[in-house]
């Protein structure tokens, strides 16, 4: 079901008045959320609601067996059998194929040709998110860290609970799963800042990602036939559809938690107003790049060991993140860019200079600012291109095309209404920035009927936008 | 709780209220056919060229309306060079929203006829064109209920509206051009193959879509059911039947009521105007496989039908691959084959 759709627009009012109004205790609210996150994921596909009940049960299983055994080496196998099965569903879902075809490639190079045919394998929707959920649980409850679930439903809730099932945020297990056992309150508050979320979450998506998705499709689905200048746009438009999309998916996922009385971490703390790339990641996909530094990069001995081990430490953390995303070399070729841009800052150690946001106390950035954050937001769009492009001559094609003398013609496309709507946006997140999300504050301490007007030009936006409904991009990872 | 309701509701009012004032706006025909062109909907301009361009084609014309099964199947131009005088004004896609439309332009063109499209079983959503062609106002005149349907139309009217205000800030560049055919039909050349078309397993599977589709004449029970009663199967046909009738015929849900509704308006429309209001039923691949196994052939009686509804007692005359683009749309010798049949068994009478 996507967020987007009529169905979710039915789908949310009877789960929430449910809810609120039928089920009184913790339990039978668990209980009802479980039952609306299977329905929620079984809209798409009801047979990979296996592959969901099947890592619950491994991992909530493990989880007490971890919390009963003491022996340290039966605890690290219990610990691995919950790695091999996890890592195992998503590598043969994911990654399969990839390995694969890169396999019979390795070997024809050679001369030895193989005859291995690929399967048909349907990626389950979310699956990348759900195992890393899962993953961090079993982790941390063998680090000690964590207390094993007290209950199979309030564990089976967390792994699948609906508004952040199949893009994210990817919880932590110490910050959501002890929320299924505190009763909740209704908060008008937490409500109503909720809704407005929500409301901003799919203006980003349906407003600002939908449309720019028209124009960089266009452009990256035809790039030969393109001026340079237009490929730039094409660029910069799948930098902002990128943003939209998955930014406006968790702003969504966060709003619906809060109308249930949950709190889910941020995931964007706006990104492209980044002074440096080590900024950008502390603001980009917040949820993975920590989950990332928490189980991959501290493990491994993070920035504490010598140069060359830094410079190993980084590689990997970037490249496993640019695999994460899918099975295709241009993802790893993303991280590789993004782990160049970060390595100089480590190891000149200004990697966190920038720790607050730009221009926090005042309107406008100083020069100097506002020079890093173009030249941040330049290299970010440039390692775009790789992730959206099809594979890595494709990528490398796109990028001859920029670097043309075409690139100083007049671009083919231009589409103004959509850079009105770029520029409102820039505005409006500019002037939220020090905020948790875009319209936190906006017109909050407003006349009722200016921050009504506000809320209803949003709604006329994302109704004046709507197309058919659109995939978020981040469900295909 | 309750205040945070409150506001909800009056917001959505709100937001509701305002759409449909929005979407009050009446569009022009000049914004229809830019919007339809280039589109599966092209015919739109057509159409709307016969109304305004070629009034006496349509006086003491029969005039066919529905979806791509009529605007591929029914011939104007064979109707024609026998001495029928017919348009075809068929437009791709269900929905007798759109006949109605179109009905109420050409009304007062005095047309001899009107041929809505008879489908084999009820319409159940809006036409896609729909939130095109009708302000709220005039889809609810013409017998549209409040529903899931009208919800997701008003929006998609709302945005029609926005972008037909700003078609009109640029409107003098525009040039509108029309699609120049003489006729409505529109062929279809590419055809079935003969694989496709005779294979057994594709046959077996029309008859399985026929039996489907016939269950409401038996009991909701398949044939197997019949010859085989158990206490399970007489379970399973209550739950076809209270699908049926709760679910595919609930106006909350599809659009069924409403799209009787339409039905309805036309019929007391053409009364009004002393026009002779009829409905055609078109032919589907299924329907020659079970006239030629000797199964008669039905459509689904509902309560709007008209009280003449022209359908052939056998289409097994259309029992060649290179009839059918698909199992549902006739190719152009399809139609020209059909149509004289229609001709001879229907109208020579």
């Amino acid at each position: 079901m996507l967020f987007n759709s009529i169905d979710f627009a039915i789908f949310l009012p009877i789960v929430f008045l449910l809810y609120w109004f039928v089920t009184k205790s913790i339990k039978k609210q668990n209980i009802l959320l479980l039952v609306a996150s299977y329905v929620f994921y079984g809209w798409w596909d009801w047979r990979f609601l296996s592959l969901i009940l099947f890592s619950t049960l491994v991992d909530y299983t493990i989880g007490v067996l971890l919390s009963k055994q003491e022996n340290e080496r039966k605890r690290k196998y219990l610990l691995f059998t919950s790695l091999i099965v996890n890592l195992g569903l998503l590598g043969f879902f994911k990654y399969y194929n990839f390995f694969l075809d890169n396999f019979i490639s390795a070997f024809s190079f050679f001369g030895v040709d193989f005859n291995v045919s690929t399967l048909k394998i349907i990626l389950p929707v979310g699956i990348s998110f759900y195992t890393f959920q899962t993953l961090s649980y079993t982790i941390d409850v063998y680090k000690r860290n964590l207390e094993p679930a007290k209950d199979f439903i309030s564990f089976a809730t967390f792994v699948s609970f609906f508004p952040q099932l199949v893009a994210g945020p990817i919880e932590r297990a110490s910050n959501l799963l002890p929320q299924f056992y505190k009763d909740r309150v209704f908060d008008r508050g937490k409500a109503i800042d909720g809704l407005r979320q929500i409301l901003w979450g799919l203006f980003k998506k349906i407003v600002i990602a939908d449309q720019c998705a028209e124009y960089a499709n266009l452009i990256f689905n035809d790039s030969g036939s393109y001026s340079g200048s237009s490929l730039v746009l094409g660029a910069l438009f799948f930098t902002f559809q990128i943003y939209g999309d998955f930014s406006g998916y968790s702003d969504i996922a966060i709003g619906v938690s809060r109308l249930f009385g949950f709190n889910l971490m941020r995931n964007f703390a706006f990104p492209y107003f980044s002074r440096d790339i080590a900024e950008f990641w502390r603001r980009w996909h917040i949820s993975l790049s920590t989950w990332f530094r928490d189980y991959l990069y501290i493990p491994l001995g993070g920035s504490k060991g010598g140069t060359w081990m830094k410079v190993r430490n980084t590689f990997i953390i970037f490249l496993v993140s640019g695999f994460w995303h899918g099975a295709n070399w241009t993802f790893v070729i993303w991280g590789a860019l993004n782990a160049i841009y970060f390595l100089p800052l480590l190891l000149l150690k200004k990697n966190r200079q920038n720790i607050g946001i730009i221009a926090g106390d005042s309107f406008l950035p100083s020069s100097r600012e506002l020079f890093q954050m173009i030249l941040t937001f330049i290299l970010t769009v440039f390692s775009w291109i790789f992730f959206r492009a099809n594979n890595v001559s494709h990528a490398i094609n796109y990028i001859k095309g920029i670097f043309s003398k075409s690139l100083f013609e007049k671009p083919e496309l231009f589409p103004v209404e959509l850079f009105a709507f770029l520029f409102i946006f820039l505005i409006i997140e500019w002037f939220g920035k020090n905020n948790e999300y875009g319209i936190e504050k906006t017109f909050v301490t407003k006349p009722i009927l200016i921050k009504w007007a506000f809320y209803l030009f949003l709604v006329i936006c994302i109704i004046g936008n709507i197309s058919n409904e659109q995939d978020f991009i981040y469900f295909q990872f | 709780m309750k205040t945070f309701l409150l506001k909800l509701v009056i917001f959505s009012i709100l937001v509701f209220a305002f759409c449909f004032a929005l979407s009050e706006l009446q569009f022009s025909d000049d914004f229809l056919i830019e919007k339809t062109k280039e589109t599966a909907y092209e015919k739109v301009g057509w159409n709307i060229n016969m109304i305004q361009n070629h009034k006496d084609e349509i006086k003491n014309s029969r005039v066919y309306f529905g979806s791509s099964y009529v605007l591929n199947g029914v011939n104007d131009s064979i109707l024609n060079s026998k001495g029928i005088k017919s348009v075809n004004l068929a437009i791709k896609h269900n929905g007798n929203d759109l006949s109605l439309y179109f009905l109420k332009r050409i009304i007062p063109l005095q047309p001899k006829e009107v041929i809505f499209l008879k489908g084999k079983t009820a319409f159940r959503n809006l036409h896609k064109l729909a939130p095109l062609l009708y302000s709220p106002s005039n889809l609810i005149a013409d017998g549209q209920n409040f529903n899931l349907t009208f919800v997701s139309y008003l929006f998609k009217r709302t945005k029609l509206s926005l972008e037909y205000i700003y078609f009109t800030i640029n409107q003098k560049e525009k040039e509108v051009s029309i699609d120049k055919n003489k006729f409505g039909i529109r062929y279809e050349e590419s055809f079935l193959s003969e694989n496709d078309f005779y294979d057994k397993e594709k046959i077996k599977e029309l008859q399985k879509e026929e039996e489907n589709f016939n269950l409401y004449r038996t009991n909701f029970l398949y044939k197997k059911e019949i010859a085989k009663p158990s206490f399970l199967n007489q379970i399973m046909a209550i739950k076809r039947e209270w699908t049926l009738k709760y679910y595919s015929q609930n106006d909350l849900v599809t659009n069924f009521k409403s799209q009787e509704h339409f039905i309805k308006k036309a019929k007391d429309i053409c009364e009004n105007n002393g026009v002779l209001f009829t409905q055609l039923y078109m032919p589907v691949v299924s329907d020659v496989v079970s006239d030629l196994s000797g199964e008669q052939t039905f459509y689904m009686p509902l309560e709007s039908d008209a009280a003449t509804i022209y359908y052939l007692k056998d289409y097994s005359f259309l029992n060649d691959n290179t009839f059918w683009t698909d199992k549902h749309h006739l190719t152009k010798k399809g139609s020209i084959s059909f149509t004289n049949e229609f001709i001879n068994k229907n109208l020579s009478k």
